[in-house]
């Protein structure tokens, strides 16, 4: 998902797999970077940052989506934009959790 | 009809006619011809030559039809993929550049890189036109611009037909051949696990992936996309080319900035190698559907020319046994 942001902050959000191009103006965007949640915000300075899967929330005045990413990069660029790339962007209002916990313990038994 | 109304009063002419023997004369089964024996030993001229042919060809013509339909729905299927993924590397671009387009204006920079890797992507199955010729050409192109003292290219191949044209003369400076890539339908894990065999393996200045990008369903551009190595964008931000400035971007996380940015180039070469796949694959049924679709037409064509080739000659055969029916009733008479 390649979220563009564009003044104020306009934010263009592409993921491999649905591929969703959105470019919307959003107020904040909070990212689970490497380095622990980053919020940014217009004027946020230029930055490259690799994100571990987790939250990110696009707030745009009162609303707040919530997506589940999986890793992948933030460019935020200098003119108050910035392009998120990741490999899978879901909306958390999609995930089951009993059936996320229930793969779990799959995966963690067929890994072990 | 006409031949069997014929054929009927030749029989009630016959018991005026003295009795013959009717000795098989059957043509030998090496070398048909084309004379045909009747009832009563009339000859007739045989259409069966023509029509196998024709037969031949009809089947022809339906299997193309066929096929054009089925590359048709597989790319209306994968189109869409497509027009998606194309969104994955334009931020990269933005970011990074595109060296091909760099080295037009500054030859240094072409020269600059030493080891260049042309991925080279094609089909596996045939029957889809030029385009697998033309990457290749490309992808041969690519290696002869690149080709001096110190500098040298290596070819990674994806694809049946490439490995095909490449192995004959290139044989030494093939890296790695990956084939049945569409076995499954296409994703991104699939096309991630390559990207790290590809990283693993081969040691790169520049990799250079070769493919055909779909513009419309006529329309196949050959095309290369560039993903650098970390080395070299860092050369060519601080020589101040056309490259933005990394510098000027903050680098969270990890221990070093080199960390980041190469994972940074990995996962470019990812999305990158992502979309060159998609879009090779629907330039792929597209040639198919076009190919198929003129070999259709070429079978319609030589369908009408044969058919009128089998009238003329069943019309040939009519009126022989027309002449030889009313001559032997006039001899008889006169």
């Amino acid at each position: 998902m390649f979220l563009f942001l564009q003044s104020p902050l306009t934010r263009s959000h592409r993921t491999v797999r649905r591929g969703i191009v959105r470019r919307y103006e959003v107020d904040m965007v909070i990212v689970p970077a490497t380095t622990g949640q980053m919020g940014v915000l217009p004027g946020h300075v230029a930055t490259i940052a690799e994100f571990k899967p987790g939250v990110l929330s696009v707030h745009e005045g009162s609303e707040t989506t919530k997506y589940f990413v999986s890793s992948g990069f933030v460019f935020i660029h200098a003119n108050s934009f910035a392009d998120i790339i990741t490999v899978k962007a879901v909306p958390l209002d999609r995930i089951n959790a009993n059936l996320v916990q229930k793969r779990l313990v799959d995966f963690t038994q067929k890994l072990s | 009809m006409a031949m069997a109304a014929l054929r009927r009063e030749g029989r009630r002419l016959a018991p005026l006619i003295s009795p013959r023997t009717i000795t098989a004369v059957r043509s030998s089964p090496l070398y048909p011809t084309l004379e045909d024996e009747g009832p009563l030993g009339v000859r007739h001229i045989s259409t069966q030559v023509v029509r196998n042919r024709m037969k031949s060809v009809k089947n022809i013509q339906k299997i193309t039809k066929a096929m054009k339909m089925v590359a048709a729905s597989k790319l209306r299927a994968i189109q869409t993929k497509t027009e998606n993924s194309r969104g994955l590397w334009q931020p990269f671009t933005a970011l990074l550049g595109d060296l091909p387009s760099m080295s037009m204006n500054k030859p240094l920079i072409c020269a600059d890189v030493k080891k260049n890797v042309v991925v080279t992507i094609s089909s596996d199955k045939g029957l889809c036109g030029g385009i697998n010729s033309t990457s290749v050409k490309i992808s041969k192109g690519l290696h002869k611009l690149n080709s001096g003292p110190e500098k040298e290219t290596k070819y990674v191949i994806l694809g049946e037909k490439a490995k095909a044209q490449l192995v004959r003369d290139s044989k030494k400076d093939i890296e790695l051949i990956i084939t049945e890539l569409q076995k499954n339908p296409l994703n991104y894990t699939q096309v991630s696990v390559l990207a790290d065999e590809i990283l693993k393996n081969v040691e790169y200045d520049a990799l250079r992936i070769v493919f055909n990008k779909f513009q419309s369903v006529v329309s196949f551009v050959p095309t290369v996309s560039t993903v650098l190595s970390t080395e070299i964008v860092e050369r060519e931000a601080e020589s101040g080319g056309k490259l933005v400035d990394l510098d000027s971007y903050e680098v969270e996380g990890g221990e070093t900035k080199g960390e980041i940015l190469q994972n940074l180039a990995e996962f470019q070469f990812s999305c990158t190698m992502f979309n060159a796949v998609l879009e090779n694959a629907c330039s792929e049924q597209g040639a198919r559907m076009s190919a198929m679709d003129s070999s259709s037409r070429n079978a319609g064509d030589m369908l009408d020319r044969l058919t009128l080739t089998y009238n003329r000659t069943r019309q040939a055969s009519i009126t022989t046994e027309l002449i030889e029916i009313i001559s032997g009733a006039s001899a008889l008479e006169g």
